[in-house]
């Protein structure tokens, strides 16, 4: 089994000026089909890199795209693009409780692709996991077919909205990475994990949980453009918490480190022990804290950021998805409160201290320098001091926002907002990291809870808890982090209570801001598409107040 | 037009005819996957699924999809040390040979651990017979469904409304095989339509679906037309104040509510008091109890004419037929495999499909029946807040009617609801026919697992009438 060596020059040669169906020499073909197995070791220190195989070439990616592309334009497609990926998955974590060191270690291979094709203005996708350019120029045609079918419908999506363009860019990138999770020990790994933990547990009544995940992919975009773009994202998700029991009452968080791009150095930081050890403590704290339902009624709260970028996912990421608001997915996940885009853009909708700015590109789990499109991410407001100033869009949506791109004197482009989850998935809009400006002067959580002398403060929220209607026009949120606050302080856990909202209420109520130390990071997964498909984002935000929530008091049994 | 048949880009050899593995092909790749591993035990699972899309949006097919998906499960474990696990979707002996050996290199390192091998105390079990292949759904896919997506837009367009639908076929062929020789394999075919009608405003919505395993049972013109009727008659809503009334609730919408069943009947959760089917006071279960209305029936089995579903579970445990509940008495519980054993009773799995028995009213004679309430089309967002107590909340969507009188009196804006069913199954006042409700859009909600994808399994629901069900809020949202 012969290890891929074909020279680019080579592949360019046997490749280039293709005129229709297989061109690929057949060392090539035998090449990508067949990888060596890495040489291993048995015994104790495995790494993740002797688990899994040797990554797949971003040449032999795009050796494989090409042979999609050249069959899509000879099947007669206008424009196709296609991204092909492998990823590789390493979990690390302790398995049951944390009386005793047991490893629990889990490796995913993966390996999928996704061809578009464009046909007098229809669409079609196609998707399959084997890595022979048979297969893959087979889906291409495949989708071609599929979209002149559709095509002769008279019904095709060149519709109302037009596939602007983007610059043909051919370049590489990998997420920036100190250490590579997957050189690093098991074993290594695990007495990190285990001293981790037990710095969590070392008070009466608490226990902890620690493990990650570590992803790395290396996906191909390519399009009959000329885009030809590999992309290498390290991911890291860690989940490291403590629970603190006290008789029925449990209070569990979770350390502030969000899903992040990079490798082994994010968990390498030198205060992680002493993080837990301390969130041990403010657990058993507020363990310890008296319980009561509070009487129903309207509030006001404070949110930590956690909380503020859970609210701001699940509320305003979402309903900014351009294809969203353009009924998209009007018989999927739903429509948005943001429409029509004439009425929104540039309209005082929420608070005036609300800025919101997305940026693909900053070192978050969903960092990558270009989208799914190969589109180049840039940092760009969204909102700005209340106003909807853009959204998320992509290259078949963004001409919807030609006319106040124009007013501004900005391109009508895509802001880069295109993900395929699984390079075998379609592509769709969704929303980027967003960041939410925080106070400029130094306001802690404490200080934004002091003048209120009766209300809430809610911690460590997550998407979850935040249940919108299918327009994310309101809400309503169950959350066991919900505390009483009194003349300033908290007094009590509140047990009982959900909270109701109206979004474009709740974010015109909020009038006050933490400060940078009040930012926190938070991860979310979203369902989009019908079939549903998972993502994740990022988002990180500061501690916020808000003037007024409704707390609402459901009967159960 | 028929659309070229394209063997479908997948594994080989292949009879281009067929889009997924045969289960003769996944019992083979599997029989190949364990002949590499020397662990002491091994579980292999294939699941092969093919899906073939065509999404509809603003009056045009949004596009077309065409998705293989393979995923290969191994599991290996050296005697009472921790079992390891890998994914992959790779076919090639090499990879999966450096896969195995790997995987294995981690289990001989891992601790020892009290996990029971059950499976290495498991039979062979038999298997009902089911029928969940249906050639005319695989036709389908290879033709394409521009038709049918064509009489969707033509059908809503000429009312003056705006089209989105879904239209969604599948294929899969799976299998476990253990080391011990224990072996299950299957493969089915499934479909669904779901169409929305919206008004040009954006402030009316209807929406309507169907789902079965074989495609020529599906009436794309009728589930054109009940979507456009609801569409119409949804224009001019107006704000009803929230509060608790008599329901009359679609079986698209008691679906949604029923599918939160499944865990409810686990035995181990019940036991543990963490169920509405667990006792009020201290721990056990209220097994033999009357729980619901006694015109309550639940069952789940694999041959249901109306859906189906694979006759095993988990590392090849025949899945039985099970009435859960019958005469409103709680008969059965899901005892896991390991936990049965224990207890001494029989296993079944989870109740991943389930049927409610249905009754001789009907939607019309409810209404007629029904001086004051909300006939509700259709329920989004629906999630369990509380196991417990049963807890559900979500939204109401595409079309909400207040009834007054004994008829339809107009179209209301949207609720959110929170109820339970271990509330309102007691307060049933009819129940009418039985049949597969569409799901349409149903992502995981917190409490399920993530990893479940479109198609849901069968869930088969009547409409219900029932008393002082909790239309919480209002809601926005149309």
């Amino acid at each position: 089994m012969r290890r891929s060596s074909l020279s680019r020059r080579d592949f360019l040669t046997t490749t280039s000026g293709a005129a229709a169906g297989m061109v690929l020499s057949a060392r090539a073909l035998h090449a990508m089909s067949e990888r060596a197995p890495r040489p291993f070791v048995m015994g104790m220190g495995q790494t993740g890199n002797v688990l899994l195989p040797e990554p797949i070439a971003g040449t032999d990616l795009h050796a494989l795209a090409a042979a999609a592309l050249d069959a899509a334009k000879a099947a007669g497609a206008s424009y196709a693009d296609i991204r092909v990926a492998e990823q590789h998955e390493l979990e690390v974590r302790q398995m049951g409780p944390s009386t005793s060191l047991l490893p629990d270690v889990r490796i995913n291979v993966w390996f999928d692709y996704g061809v578009r094709a464009l046909v007098d203005g229809a669409w079609a996708f196609a998707g399959g996991v084997v890595p022979e350019p048979a297969s893959i120029a087979a889906s291409a045609r495949q989708a071609v077919s599929a979209a002149k079918l559709t095509a002769k419908l008279g019904r095709s999506t060149s519709r109302d909205f037009e596939f602007t363009p983007a610059p043909i860019t051919k370049g590489s990138w990998t997420s920036p990475i100190v250490i590579d999770p997957f050189s690093v020990p098991i074993e290594d790994q695990m007495a990190l994990i285990w001293a981790t933990i037990q710095s969590g547990r070392r008070y009466p009544g608490t226990d902890a949980w620690t493990g990650w995940q570590w992803k790395r992919e290396t996906r191909a975009i390519a399009s009959t453009d000329g885009m030809q773009l590999t992309q290498t994202l390290h991911k890291a998700y860690p989940y490291c918490g403590v629970r603190a029991d006290r008789g029925m009452h449990t209070v569990s968080l979770s350390l502030p480190i969000g899903w992040v791009t990079g490798g082994y150095e994010t968990m390498l930081r030198p205060d992680l022990q002493e993080m837990m050890d301390s969130t041990a403590q403010d657990a058993l704290r507020l363990a310890h804290l008296p319980k009561r339902t509070m009487d129903v009624g309207r509030y006001p709260a404070v949110l930590d950021g956690r909380t503020v970028g859970a609210f701001a996912s699940r509320t305003l990421g979402q309903a900014l998805e351009l294809d969203r608001v353009l009924g998209e997915e009007a018989d999927a996940s739903g429509t948005s409160f943001l429409a029509p885009v004439n009425e929104v853009l540039g309209a005082q909708l929420f608070s005036p201290q609300l800025s919101i700015t997305a940026d693909r590109a900053v070192p978050a789990s969903v960092a990558v320098k270009w989208d799914d499109e190969g589109v180049e991410s840039h940092a760009f407001p969204v909102i700005e001091q209340g106003r909807v100033v853009d959204y998320f869009t992509s290259r078949t949506t963004a001409g919807a926002l030609r006319d106040w791109y124009q007013q501004r004197g900005m391109p009508v482009t895509s802001r880069g907002c295109t993900l395929a989850p699984r390079a075998g998935q379609p592509v769709v809009v969704r929303q980027p990291q967003m960041t939410i400006a925080h106070n400029p002067s130094e306001t802690s959580l404490d200080d934004l809870c002091r003048d209120i002398s009766r209300g809430v403060v809610l911690r460590q929220g997550w998407g979850g808890d935040v249940r919108t209607d299918h327009q994310c026009a309101t809400g309503m949120v169950d959350s066991t982090m919900m505390f009483e606050i009194e003349r300033g302080r908290v007094v009590r856990c509140v047990q009982g209570n959900m909270i109701q909202f109206d979004t474009r209420s709740l974010w015109k109520s909020m009038d006050a801001l933490g400060g940078a130390s009040t930012r926190e990071p938070n991860g979310d997964m979203l369902w989009k598409g019908m079939p549903w498909g998972e993502s994740m984002n990022g988002i990180t935000a500061p501690a916020a107040r808000f003037s007024r929530l409704d707390l609402i008091l459901p009967k159960m049994s | 037009m028929m659309r070229q048949s394209i063997a479908r880009p997948m594994t080989r050899p292949f009879d281009s005819g067929r889009p997924v593995l045969t289960t003769a092909q996944v019992e083979q790749l599997m029989r190949r996957i364990i002949s590499m591993t020397s662990a002491d035990t091994a579980m292999i699972m294939v699941t092969h699924t093919a899906r073939a899309v065509t999404r509809l949006a603003n009056d045009h097919v949004r596009s077309t999809e065409d998705v293989d998906e393979l995923v290969i499960n191994i599991y290996t474990q050296f005697g009472n040390r921790i079992g390891v696990l890998i994914q992959s979707n790779q076919l090639s002996d090499t990879s999966l040979r450096a896969l195995v050996q790997r995987c294995e290199a981690v289990a001989r390192a891992q601790m020892g651990s009290r996990e029971r091998l059950v499976h290495q105390t498991q039979v062979q079990d038999t298997y009902l017979p089911v029928a969940l292949w249906h050639e005319p759904t695989v036709e389908a896919m290879h033709k394409g469904c521009t038709p049918a997506a064509q009489t969707i837009v033509d059908g809503v367009t000429s009312a003056g409304l705006r089209a989105a639908g879904f239209i969604g076929l599948m294929a899969r062929a799976e299998g476990v095989l253990t080391k011990e020789g224990i072996i299950s394999v299957s493969e089915e075919t499934d479909c669904e339509v779901t169409v929305t009608a919206r008004g040009q405003d954006g402030k009316s919505s209807g929406w309507d679906g169907q789902a079965a395993r074989n495609w020529s049972a599906i009436d794309v013109g009728n589930i054109t037309a009940r979507a456009v009727r609801m569409a119409q008659m949804s224009q001019g809503a107006q704000a009803v104040e929230p509060g608790r009334r008599t329901a009359i609730l679609g079986p698209a919408a008691v679906a949604q509510i029923a599918r939160w069943f499944t865990y409810q009947f686990s035995a181990y959760s019940t036991d543990r008091g963490a169920t509405g089917f667990s006792k009020t006071k201290g721990s056990g279960n209220k097994l033999g109890q009357r729980v619901f209305d006694p015109r309550v029936m639940m069952l789940s089995n694999p041959a249901d004419a109306d859906g189906g579903y694979p006759s095993y579970f988990a590392t090849g445990y025949a899945a039985p037929s099970m009435t859960w509940v019958d005469g409103g008495v709680l008969k059965n519980l899901a005892y896991d495999p390991g936990y049965a054993m224990g207890k001494g009773k029989a296993y079944a799995d989870l109740p991943w499909s389930i049927r409610i028995g249905g009754g001789d009213s009907s939607i019309e004679a409810m209404i007629a029946k029904c001086p004051d309430g909300i006939y509700v089309n259709r329920f989004s967002s629906v999630e369990m807040l509380d196991m417990r107590s049963g807890m559900t909340t979500g939204f109401t969507r595409d079309g909400c009617f207040l009834i007054r009188n004994n008829k339809i009196d107009r179209p209301v804006k949207n609720f959110r609801f929170l109820d339970s069913p271990f509330f309102f199954l007691n307060r049933l006042v009819a129940l009418g026919p039985t049949a597969r409700a569409p799901l349409g859009y149903t992502p995981p909600a917190p409490g399920e697992s993530d990893t479940m994808s479109w198609p849901r399994r069968p869930i088969i629901v009547p409409p219900m009438m029932v008393q002082d069900f909790n239309f919480a809020a209002l809601a926005d949202a149309v």
